[in-house]
This record gives C-alpha cells, structure tokens and sequence, in this order.
C-alpha cells in the first residue's frame, strides 16, 4: 500500500508543481480571415512557436493541392486566398506539418471565404433595404466599401476569441485528472472481471 | 513523440496496429491479479507525464516514462501505454485512433527492450549500486529506443530515417538523463519497499 500512497502523491505533486502554462507537446494550427488573406499561425504551444513548419494548403471539397510555403520565425504565415476556391464556393484546409511526425490540420468552411474579401457573385448586388440605406448616406460610400471596412474589423476582433477557442482544445488540469480517473476506472473493470474468473 | 494521424502510408499503420495487438496480448496474459492496480498506476504516471512538459531552455520537453514502465512491469506495460493513448486520442485528439498502434508499438516495445536490458544488467552486476546502474540504463534506453522506433516508422513517409533520428536523439538527450535518474530512484525506492514487485515475468 505504501508504493500506491508514492504513486498517488507523486502523480498529484507532479500536476501541482507544472507550470500553470503546461500544456501538451502537439502541434496546434489556427487559421483566420485577413481581407483577402489567410493569415496561419502554429505552434506547439503559444510560447514555442512552429519554425520553418511545411503548410500545404488543400481545397477542402476537391482535395486539390493549391499551394505550398513554410512558417516563419514566428510561425505565421499568409496567403491569398485562391480564386479558384472563392469561385467555386469551397473551402481550404490547411495542413502543417512541424516534423517528426508532428501534423496538424485547420479547416476554413466555405461560408467563412465567401463572407470576407471580394466576393464576385450575386451578393455583391444590393439588396432594395441596403440600396435604400446606401442612397440616404449619400455621401459617395459605396456598399462595397462598407462590407470591406466592417469585414476588416470584424475579423481583427473576433481573432483573438477564435484563437482562444483553438487554445481550449488543449488539455488542461482538470481533463489531466480526469484521465487519471478514466484509468482507475478501467482497472476497476479489470479487477470485476479478474475476480469473476477466480 | 507522438505521431499525428495521416502521416503515415496504410502498410506502416496495419504493421504498427499488428505488433501492439501482440504485445498487448502477451501483457494481459502476463499480468496477473495483484499487479493489476500497479499497472494502472504507472498507466496514469505515464499519461499525466506525456501531458504535461517542463520549458527547458528555448524549447520545452515532457517526459515519456516508457523506460520506467518497461522496467517496472516487462510486457504489462503495452495495455498500460495502450490505455494511456488510446485516452488521449480519445479525449485530446492526441496521436490519434489510427495511428494508435504505431505509437503504442514504439513506446512500449522500446520500455520492454530496456525491461530486459534492466535484468541482463542487474544480474551482471549484483547488488543495490548494480541495480542503480541498471535502472538508470533501462530508463535513459527506454527513451532512446522510443526515438529510435519513431524514426523507423517516420523512415516509410517523406522524412528521412536518419536525419529524423538524428534530430530525435538529440533533442531528447536531455529527457533520457533526467528518466534514467526517474527510474533510478523509483527502482532503488520500490527495491525497498516491495522487492517483489521487480521480478515480473
């Protein structure tokens, strides 16, 4: 009993003593919207940042290859967004691969490329609420102009909440101790079987 | 050191899936009633060890463990580590379900590997300060053979086997000393406390 006693207190010591910032050793991957680029940024944690990480860039329906390039110092890297994807209304999954086996993938839905940058389809036609409201400014500000400013700053806004979502995937304190208990469990089931058998 | 999903070619994963279903039978046979809660333990020690990582330097490194659980427990240490990823995939899209067999392979064969490289060299050398010497062995090999492994499997994909290896071994130089000491004062501890506990099967 006194070994499992060790176990216990050096497990909890262990989770005690980490860093308040301990996070797990995976590549993590997160892409936005910047106009009409696609800013990506990735690291292993949010301190050590990918370095010359590989990015190959997908249309996501097709699977098609669109484009390739490497992370820089620190771990950014931007791209325009292809034509093709815009046109064709899909959307791109971007892939980094850090080395040694370290992959990571991010998605960006269709509906999030045709909501920013350029969009050259019907949308771009004012609505009759919109071409009202447009006429009553008039002041020369084109409707195309206001959905680029305020896209802009939208996306500028909402990339530190997007960010913060990707950086809860990681597990913290409490998913770590729930694990430990996960396994407690599945020796517990262990032990019900064992026991049956004799 | 785990290796993400859809890295690796089908032939490497259906290999990889085939030793660890191996290796996780013989385990279970070998595993009896009273060691059943030590090898939860050490499951857990190994899972919570791999989660969280100590910032060294410019870089940052976690521990593996793998070495200690292959000294502790021989071929019981593959359900362990197989339980352990398996909850990370699951819970922390962590490695992943595909590739589960690969990962489980490379840390748990390499633990046993250094299991047995414990006993050749503590019964070569007898007494407390051999057996020291063994343990720290068997867990500073643990972790050299995992990146060993790693890079083997790493070898079939686009990455080169030794310029992989190469890297791995260096980064994680540092990982196998602290380990060995690790497992070197559990060894010596547990060798006090219940010496049965080293002589598994």
């Amino acid at each position: 009993m006194k070994l499992i006693q060790f176990c216990l207190v050096s497990v909890f010591l262990a989770i005690l003593l980490a860093p308040s910032s301990a996070v797990a050793h995976r590549v993590n991957i997160f892409a936005w919207l910047e106009g009409d680029d696609v800013a990506v940024e990735c690291g292993f944690s949010r301190d050590s940042p990918v370095r010359n990480g590989r990015i190959t860039v997908f249309d996501a329906k097709s699977g098609k290859e669109l484009l390739q390039g490497a992370t820089d110092k620190k771990g950014h890297f931007r791209f325009p967004v292809p034509q093709s994807v815009r046109r064709n209304a899909h959307g791109l999954r971007i892939r980094v691969n850090a080395g040694e086996g370290h992959q990571s993938e991010w998605l960006i839905a269709a509906d999030e490329l045709m909501l920013s940058g350029d969009v050259p389809d019907a949308r771009t036609q004012p609505s009759a609420t919109e071409a009202s409201l447009l006429s009553t400014s008039g002041d020369g500000v084109t409707q195309e102009a206001v959905r680029r400013i305020v896209n802009e700053v939208l996306d500028t806004k909402l990339a530190p909440i997007r960010r913060d979502l990707a950086a809860a995937s990681e597990p913290g304190i409490q998913e770590i101790i729930g694990c430990v208990g996960w396994l407690l469990g599945l020796a517990g089931i262990a032990f019900y079987f064992k026991g049956r058998r004799g | 050191m785990h290796i993400a999903d859809g890295v690796l070619s089908p032939a490497v994963l259906g290999t990889g899936a085939a030793l660890a279903a191996v290796g996780t039978a013989v385990g279970l046979r070998r595993l009896d009633y009273d060691r059943l809660m030590t090898v939860a333990m050490l499951s857990a020690a190994f899972l919570v060890a791999s989660l969280v990582h100590v910032p060294v330097g410019f870089s940052s490194m976690h521990l593996i463990l793998n070495g200690l659980l292959g000294v502790l427990l021989g071929f019981a240490a593959f359900p362990a580590i197989l339980a352990a990823l398996a909850l990370q995939a699951l819970l922390f899209q962590y490695g992943g379900l595909t590739i589960l067999g690969v990962n489980t392979f490379c840390m748990a064969f390499s633990g046993v590997l250094a299991g047995y490289c414990f006993k050749a060299v503590a019964r070569i050398c007898p007494g407390p300060k051999g057996q020291k010497a063994a343990a720290f062995c068997g867990g500073a090999l643990g972790v050299a053979l995992a990146g060993l492994f790693t890079a083997s499997a790493l070898a079939f994909s686009d990455e080169g086997f030794i310029t992989t290896a190469q890297l791995l071994f260096l980064t994680h130089l540092p990982v196998m000393l602290v380990e060995g000491i690790i497992t070197m004062f559990m060894v010596s501890f547990i060798a006090r406390v219940r010496p049965e506990m080293l002589h598994w099967r």
